[in-house]
C-alpha cells in the first residue's frame, strides 16, 4: 500500500486528508511541523509522497522542501504543496525548489486525492 | 479648544506607530493628518517594569527631514512625569508628507542611549486594506522588537497571514461537507455528527478573523457610531460575560482543560456604577481578554476582581499560567503580535494576535485604559479602566 505523509499543523485539516486519502486505499501517516517531518523522515521513513504545508509556526514548508531537496536520500520524493497563500510567488518558489505539484485551500477533497494518487503512483 | 482638538483628532484614519525599547519602556502613537495640518500623538507608556527612575526621553523630530523641533519627556519616579500620557506635535498650516521620529534615552547614569529612529509616512490611502499593509511594512522595517521578526521568519508579509487565517478554517468546512457527498443516507448522518463540532468550530474561527479583520480594517472609532453609546452597569455585563464564557470555554481548549476552567468573580465595591460606553464594544473588548486568559491557564483558574478607583470602573483579569515572556508587557498590544511562550497553550488555532490590540483600542476609545501588570516572576493580570458617570448623569470621562 502506497504511504503518504501529510505535513500540517492544523490539526482539522490533518483529519480531513486523512480521511480522504485512507478511502482511496493509502496509508496515511501524519506530523505537525516542519521540524517533526525531518525527525520522520531521519529515522528511516520513506513515504511514497508527502504533502506539504508551507505556512507553519518555525520552520515554514519552503524551508522544509529546501532540506530535502538537497538530502539524497529524499529528494526524489514527490512533494505536493499545500498552501492557504495566493501570491503566485509562493508557489513558483515551491516548483522552484523541486515540489511536483501544489493545491490550494480550501480544496476539494476529490481533487486532492485525484492528484495525490496520481504523484503517489 | 483642547477638546475640540482631540475629538477631530479621534475621528481620523491615523496610521499607529509603536517603537520597544528594550529593557527600556514603549513608546507608541498615531499621525494625523486633518484640513492641512498635521499632528503627531505620541505616549511613553507607564507599564510598571519600564522606565528606570530617574530618566527622561528625548524625542528629535523633523518634518520632510526638515529638522522641526524636541520634546523631552520626564519619566522620572515623580507625581508630574510624563509616563502614560498623551503629548501633541503640531504643524499648523502644513501637510508633510512623512514625519521622522527620534528617540534618545537618558537613563540616570547620564549617559545617552539611542533609543530609536521611526520614520512615518502620511500617504493618503484609497482604502484601509493598502493603509493596514503600508503600517505593517513601516513596522517591519522600523520595529525594534521581535514580534515582526517572527513573522518574517515564516517567510510572509501579513497580508497573506491574514488570507491564510481566513482559508484555512473554511478549508475544513468546505472539505468536510464534501467528504459528506456520495455517502449513503445513514453514513451521511453518522458522518455528519461527527463533523458537525469541526465545522462549527472552523466556521467560528472564521467568523471571528473576520469580525476582527473587520474592525481593525474599518478603525475601532468608525464602528462607534454615537447613537450606540449607552450608560450601563459594567459589573452586570462582567457577570454576564463570564457566565457565556463558561458555557462556551470548550470552543477554546481542550475538553480536559474546559472541564476544569473555573472563573472566579469578586467585587470590591457595594454600591453601583455606571459607565457610559458601546456596550457591544465593552463585551467585546472584555471578551477578548476573557478568552485569553482561559486560553492560557493552566489548572483553568481565572479570577476576575472588579473595583473602582480615583473615578474609574476597574477590572483585574488573571489566569493561572505562566504569563508573558518578559519584556512582552505592551508588544502583546501591538497588532499580529503573539507571544511565543503562549503557543503551545491554544488549541490547535495560532489566531490573528488582534484579540488584545482590537481590546485596548476599543478601551482606549472610550477613554479608559487596557494594560498588563506583571507581578511576582512571569505570572501578571490584565487590567481594564473605565471612566465611570457622575451620579447626575455628567461624564466624567477623562482628557489625555
Amino acid at each position: 500500500m502506497k504511504k503518504v505523509l501529510v505535513v500540517e499543523d492544523e490539526a482539522h485539516i490533518q483529519r480531513l486528508i486523512k480521511l480522504v486519502l485512507e478511502k482511496q486505499q493509502l496509508s496515511v501517516d501524519t506530523v505537525s511541523s516542519g521540524e517533526e517531518a525531518l525527525q520522520y523522515l531521519n529515522g528511516g521513513e520513506k513515504p511514497d509522497l508527502i504533502l506539504l504545508d508551507i505556512l507553519m509556526p518555525g520552520m515554514d514548508g519552503l524551508q522544509v522542501l529546501r532540506t530535502l531537496k538537497q538530502n539524497s536520500a529524499t529528494k526524489s520524493i514527490p512533494v505536493v504543496m499545500l498552501t492557504a497563500l495566493a501570491q503566485e510567488t509562493v508557489v513558483l518558489k515551491g516548483i522552484e525548489l523541486g515540489a511536483q505539484d501544489y493545491i490550494r485551500k480550501p480544496f476539494h477533497p476529490q481533487e486532492l486525492a485525484k492528484r495525490v494518487v496520481k504523484l503517489a503512483g | 479648544m483642547k477638546n475640540a482638538l482631540l475629538k477631530n483628532l479621534q475621528s481620523l484614519d491615523g496610521s499607529t506607530f509603536g517603537l520597544y525599547i528594550r529593557s527600556q519602556g514603549f513608546v507608541s502613537g498615531a499621525l494625523y493628518r486633518l484640513d492641512g495640518e498635521t499632528w503627531v500623538q505620541v505616549m511613553v507608556a507607564e507599564s510598571e517594569a519600564s522606565w528606570p527612575a530617574a530618566m527622561s526621553l528625548d524625542l528629535n523630530y523633523s518634518a520632510d527631514r526638515a529638522t522641526q523641533g524636541f520634546v523631552k519627556y520626564d519619566l522620572s519616579s515623580s507625581q508630574q512625569n510624563n509616563k502614560g500620557k498623551w503629548s501633541y506635535l503640531y504643524f499648523p498650516e502644513q501637510e508633510f508628507a512623512s514625519v521622522q521620529l527620534m528617540f534618545v534615552v537618558r537613563p540616570a547614569t547620564g549617559k545617552r542611549v539611542r533609543a530609536g529612529e521611526l520614520h512615518a509616512g502620511l500617504e493618503a490611502c484609497a482604502s484601509r486594506c493598502r493603509s493596514l499593509l503600508e503600517h505593517a511594512q513601516f513596522q517591519r522595517a522600523t520595529s525594534e522588537d521581535s514580534f515582526q521578526q517572527h513573522v518574517s521568519a515564516m517567510g510572509v508579509d501579513l497580508r497573506t497571514l491574514i488570507e491564510h487565517e481566513l482559508r484555512t478554517p473554511m478549508a475544513s468546512v468546505t472539505g468536510y461537507f464534501s467528504l459528506l457527498d456520495g455517502l449513503e443516507e445513514q453514513e451521511q448522518l453518522d458522518c455528519f455528527r461527527e463533523f458537525l463540532p469541526v465545522i462549527r468550530d472552523q466556521s467560528r474561527f472564521a467568523l471571528e478573523a473576520i469580525e476582527k479583520l473587520s474592525l481593525t480594517l474599518e478603525g475601532v472609532q468608525s464602528k462607534k457610531d454615537n447613537s450606540d453609546v449607552v450608560a450601563f452597569d459594567p459589573a452586570v455585563e462582567v457577570e454576564k460575560i463570564c457566565q457565556d464564557m463558561t458555557h462556551q470555554v470548550v470552543d477554546f481548549v481542550t475538553p480536559q482543560a474546559a472541564e476544569r476552567t473555573n472563573i472566579v468573580v469578586n467585587q470590591a465595591f457595594d454600591h453601583a456604577c455606571v459607565v457610559a460606553a458601546s456596550q457591544q464594544l465593552f463585551r467585546w473588548a472584555f471578551w477578548e481578554v476573557l478568552k485569553n486568559a482561559v486560553i492560557h491557564a493552566r489548572q483553568g483558574r481565572i479570577e476576575v476582581l472588579m473595583y473602582q478607583t480615583d473615578n474609574m470602573f476597574v477590572v483585574d483579569i488573571a489566569d493561572d499560567g505562566s504569563g508573558l515572556s518578559p519584556g512582552s508587557e505592551e508588544l502583546v498590544f501591538l497588532r499580529f503580535y503573539q507571544d511565543p511562550s503562549t503557543f503551545a497553550s491554544r488549541k490547535g488555532k495560532k489566531g490573528l494576535g488582534l484579540g488584545l490590540f482590537l481590546a485596548r483600542q476599543i478601551a482606549e476609545r472610550h477613554f479608559g485604559r487596557l494594560v498588563y501588570i506583571r507581578k511576582q516572576g512571569r505570572t501578571g493580570l490584565f487590567r481594564f479602566l473605565w471612566p465611570m458617570q457622575e451620579q447626575d448623569g455628567q461624564s466624567l470621562k477623562k482628557e489625555a
